[in-house]
């Protein structure tokens, strides 16, 4: 694959996502800019003694226990 | 020392595009997102001209001592966990008060095992780690664009699969900081650091007459040019990487990651060809599911993502080396993809990949990014074999030493 080939399949596939990121982002809403913050700082947060998310059943997405920042699950 | 100059060659058209790109998109998240996306996006390109400047790398490192004994690139990374603590450690110890961040804190349990191990491996054969598979994307690599492609399917297939992993065998987080005292636990952890770093050097100086050192010093003359055009010694890579993830800590509120978007990206698709994993417990509730019913500009991974390979592809440009000529054979196809599904398929199962699990979490105090480490390296390990195996690579040379 010469220079040329690697500089137009490349392209294309900046050019791709680029059109699917607009899309994305044309189809779906902003968050509030507080909640959104909110909820991104600091990642899983699972104390010794309190129970993994799977044992309730809700993983990584369980909602932020009150006391506790958010566990978003985002690493 | 004396100078080398060379004359730099630049990809003058690839530098204009990118560097408009790298403009446009910072506009447009400043004035029609938020501040925090602008200044997360920055940051990512930053990281991006770091990477590809400094070619700072965890796979080629990881292959080079395994094979060779050759330890630059590991004890690099080293440095950069030790340097990255004491800019973290201080922060999420709470010494200043009105600094408020997240450390990386994942539990302890099989689940961290089995993903790094397979991340591992993932990184041997796919080419690159989480950074490097950006970055390398960035420079235009097209058999890491086959890489990031499957990456992102391994870890949307993860993310579906993650819930049941978490019910095998397991601890909570665990943190050094809350365990011992912040100072108390960044002593200890230069302590380990500096074992490890001694060990490497004393393995490679035993197999290799020269040991490569980490340098930090360019030929006179050379600064400037050296720091616009590349190549960056090592050093400069670990001091940049260091404090632009301190910069992530400080403006995002949690360590610098990476793979997260992927899975993010992954289940994006998925839904806009009519899947719905809204309705899989990873992307159910909090702030999975709250990232993938907004905009992916929303998500501050995915926009230090763009910014990395924008960022990496300016360098590229800048360094005469975007868009290589390259020969992609049947089995590096084959490679890429398996590489890429176990990158990412690691990545979800172990809470992110050598930046978000095995860099954040080390440099927050997680034990869990030390058993990410163990875990990821015999699978690195692994995957230099399944190299030679497959005739990716050559049988390693015995020595005396083995």
């Amino acid at each position: 694959m010469n220079r040329k080939q690697t500089r137009l399949i490349v392209g294309a596939a900046i050019s791709a996502a680029a059109i699917a990121v607009a899309v994305d982002h044309t189809r779906q809403r902003l968050p509030e800019p507080e909640k959104q913050l909110a909820s991104q700082q600091a990642v899983i947060i699972i104390d010794e003694g309190e129970e993994l998310p799977a044992e309730n059943n809700t993983d990584c997405g369980k909602p932020a226990a009150a006391g506790r920042q958010a566990s978003p699950c985002s690493l | 020392m004396n100078s080398t100059a060379r004359t730099p060659v630049t990809d003058q058209p690839v530098v204009l595009m990118a560097s408009l790109a790298v403009l446009g998109v910072a506009l447009f998240l400043q004035q029609s997102i938020a501040g925090l996306q602008y200044l997360t996006f920055v940051i990512g390109v930053g990281l991006g001209i770091a990477l590809m400047h400094a070619a700072f790398g965890f796979s080629g490192s990881w292959r080079l001592f395994i094979r060779e004994r050759d330890g630059r690139g590991v004890r690099a990374q080293l440095l950069l966990l030790a340097l990255t603590s004491m800019l973290f450690f201080p922060v999420l110890g709470q010494v200043f008060p009105s600094l408020q961040a997240g450390a990386a804190l994942a539990p302890v349990g099989t689940s961290v095992i089995v993903g790094a191990f397979l991340f591992g491996i993932g990184m041997q054969l796919g080419g690159g780690c989480g950074s490097g598979t950006l970055y390398t994307m960035g420079q235009g690599q097209v058999d890491m664009l086959i890489t990031l492609s499957f990456f992102i399917v391994g870890a949307t297939l993860g993310s579906a699969h993650l819930h049941w992993w978490l019910t095998l065998p397991g601890y909570g987080s665990i943190s050094v900081i809350e365990q011992f005292g912040w100072w108390q636990a960044l002593l200890l952890q230069l302590l380990v650091l500096t074992a490890l770093y001694m060990l490497v050097r004393f393995l490679d100086a035993r197999r290799n007459a020269k040991l490569n050192p980490v340098d930090w010093q360019v030929p006179s003359g050379e600064l400037s040019q050296r720091f616009i055009h590349g190549q960056w010694p090592l050093f400069w890579g670990v001091v940049a990487l260091a404090v632009l993830n301190f910069a992530t800590l400080l403006v995002a509120g949690h360590p610098w990651s990476v793979t997260y978007a992927f899975g993010l990206w992954g289940a994006k698709l998925w839904a806009a060809i009519g899947g719905d994993p809204g309705n899989w417990a990873y992307w159910s509730s909090g702030y999975p599911a709250q990232s993938l019913n907004n905009s992916v500009l929303a998500d501050t991974t995915s926009v230090m993502d763009f910014g990395i390979m924008l960022g990496a592809l300016l360098a590229a440009a800048l360094a005469g080396k975007f868009a290589p000529a390259m020969k992609l054979t049947r089995m590096r196809i084959f490679t890429a993809v398996v590489g890429g599904l176990l990158l990412g398929y690691g990545a979800r199962l172990s809470f992110g990949c050598n930046i978000g699990a095995l860099v954040a979490g080390i440099s927050s105090g997680s034990v869990h990014g030390w058993l990410w480490l163990v875990a990821g390296f015999c699978g690195g390990i692994a995957g230099v074999y399944l190299r030679i195996w497959l005739k990716v690579d050559k049988p390693m040379v015995k020595t005396h030493e083995q």
